[in-house]
């Protein structure tokens, strides 16, 4: 057994790349949100589909988006969900709603970042950083309050 | 106890209550999807589906047997009343049994994310209950709710189950003070706005009005019955959908059905896998306005003796987990006249709301006279 102060263990499970989501990864790890959709109708889907389930076409696209979002809303997590994440209860979880289209959601977290509680209200303007998480390339969107307030 | 024993017991409890022999019985139906994520789905141990019963020769007389796979147990009466309408059975058993493994279960294991959770997992974000903290934490900021309005309905619940025999919490109160100091699941929701999972099962037998009157007990009559159909956007979290948008269609199709409406209710059996759902069908159902469930729902009003009695058996988060069973058995004992202790006054017609609202569910009205 070791001696040594032990570090909170973090585990996330990492995406599984496939043929809808390719785009969406490769964007987030060139520092890009972009999001699928569809051709014929505008409508933007995630997660992506592999028709528009609003017109039924077939060909979807992924295209950038702004990055810019409003809190939808948070929990705080207290129990064990996440194996891979049980070191770090209790963490908070947020999902925001792009300003691209009403409830098109993305969630994102605050797991070993310092938490703002104060700014979180729904309705709160957010917007997207890119966090790293494996050594395969994968980095996540995620989105924090904005403008960044910073110490002077 | 297995809980093929449960689902032995409770079949055989429902055919002596109405007077019937189980051999009588020639129809079954249930909802037979097991709660948890990775369940085995061994018949008999944790799930209980037709098969069980037709497995046993004492029903060597059924006709007809459904098994819907969505609606929750809801369509499963639904499918029953259409089967003794048309002629093809005459005595149809349902049945919800649910099993709940020991100690920690529903833990996301995987280390990689397939599908839509790729999008949910990596952010320690895949249980329903997060999402409906979501859904929660939203409602307490945008109507100035608390978790102190909260109690009342969560305490309310406990009191009923204190008058139910078959509660799991029959002989333990809750006070609010107990409520609030709760240890947090997925902040807002504390332990105990969690239903309690339980293994158990619940029967009842549905017949033709005719039949039903020569049987032992005074009939509940089925004015209405609807399933939930609202078109659903893809959405990493489903849940976040509009309560209202989802619920409101089947409480309108409900009261369409049975010619009545929310005033005309005795008591309301409300769907409450995790406690604010009871506020959005409060709500959707038009028993009170958008915003304002958590103002409405005062122990004056939804308590035994208020204008609305609500969960009088102490619902999901007192009496236990059955996904809306338990909801129906009580609306069937109160306009039948037989919840005991718990009975409300006049209770000539009762609700049913199944299900979150945004999860596919269903509802029904249960009647005194036919």
């Amino acid at each position: 057994m070791s001696s040594e102060i032990s570090h909170p263990v973090v585990r996330r499970p990492i995406p599984e790349v496939d043929e809808l989501s390719r785009e969406f990864w490769e964007g987030a790890a060139n520092g890009l949100l972009v999001i699928q959709r569809c051709t014929a109708c505008s409508r933007f889907h995630h997660p992506p589909r592999s028709l528009c389930t609003d017109c039924g076409e077939t060909k979807q696209t992924y295209v950038p988006v702004s990055g810019e979002a409003r809190l939808w809303s948070w929990t705080v997590t207290h129990h064990k969900i996440v194996a891979g994440l049980i070191d770090v209860i209790p963490y908070i979880c947020l999902t925001v709603e792009l300003v691209e289209q009403p409830r098109l959601f993305l969630m994102s977290d605050f797991i070993g970042d310092d938490v703002p509680l104060e700014q979180f209200k729904v309705g709160c303007a957010m917007r997207v950083i890119f966090e790293p998480v494996s050594e395969g390339g994968i980095v996540l969107p995620q989105f924090r309050p904005a403008p960044v307030v910073t110490a002077s | 106890m297995p809980l093929g024993q449960f689902a032995r017991q409770a079949m055989e409890a429902a055919c002596a209550d109405c007077g019937i022999e189980v051999s009588d019985i020639d129809g079954l139906a249930t909802y037979a999807t097991a709660p948890n994520i990775g369940a085995r789905n061994q018949n008999g141990v944790d799930i209980i589906n037709v098969d069980f019963f037709l497995s046993d020769p004492r029903f060597k007389n059924v006709t007809w047997y459904a098994q819907p796979g969505l609606g929750l147990i809801a369509s499963a009466v639904r499918d029953a009343a259409h089967a003794l309408i048309s002629g093809s059975c005459n005595y149809a058993l349902i049945w919800r049994a649910m099993y709940t493994p020991p100690g920690t279960y529903g833990l996301y294991e995987s280390q990689t994310a397939i599908g839509d959770a790729q999008f949910t997992a990596p952010y320690g974000c895949v249980s329903v209950i997060q999402w409906h903290a979501f859904g929660y934490r939203r409602y307490l900021e945008l109507y100035g709710s608390s978790r102190e309005e909260m109690a009342a309905l969560v305490v309310n619940s406990r009191n009923n189950a204190n008058r139910n025999e078959h509660a799991y919490f029959a002989d333990r109160p809750l006070t609010e003070e107990e409520y609030l100091a709760a240890r947090m699941i997925s902040d807002p929701l504390c332990l105990f706005d969690c239903d309690v999972p339980v293994t158990s099962c619940a029967a009842l037998v549905m017949t033709t009005s005719e039949r039903a009157g020569h049987l032992r007990q005074p009939p509940a009559y089925l004015a209405a019955i609807g399933q939930q159909t609202v078109p659903r956007r893809d959405s990493i979290h489903y849940l976040l959908d509009d309560h209202i948008e989802s619920g409101q269609p089947l409480a309108a199709d409900l009261w369409r059905q049975a010619g009545l409406g929310p005033s005309d209710m005795a008591a309301a059996e409300l769907y409450d896998g995790f406690s604010p759902s009871v506020y959005y069908w409060l709500e959707a159902a038009g028993f009170c306005a958008r915003g304002e469930a958590h103002a409405f729902a005062t122990k004056e009003r939804i308590g035994l003796e208020g204008t609305l009695p609500v969960n009088t058996f102490g619902g999901s988060l007192s009496q236990g987990r059955l996904h809306g069973m338990g909801h129906i058995a009580e609306a069937a004992l109160q306009v039948s006249g037989r919840a005991g202790q718990r009975q409300v006054s006049d209770a000539g017609a009762v609700c049913v709301f199944d299900g979150s609202p945004m999860y596919r569910g269903g509802g029904l009205v249960l009647t005194r006279g036919s």
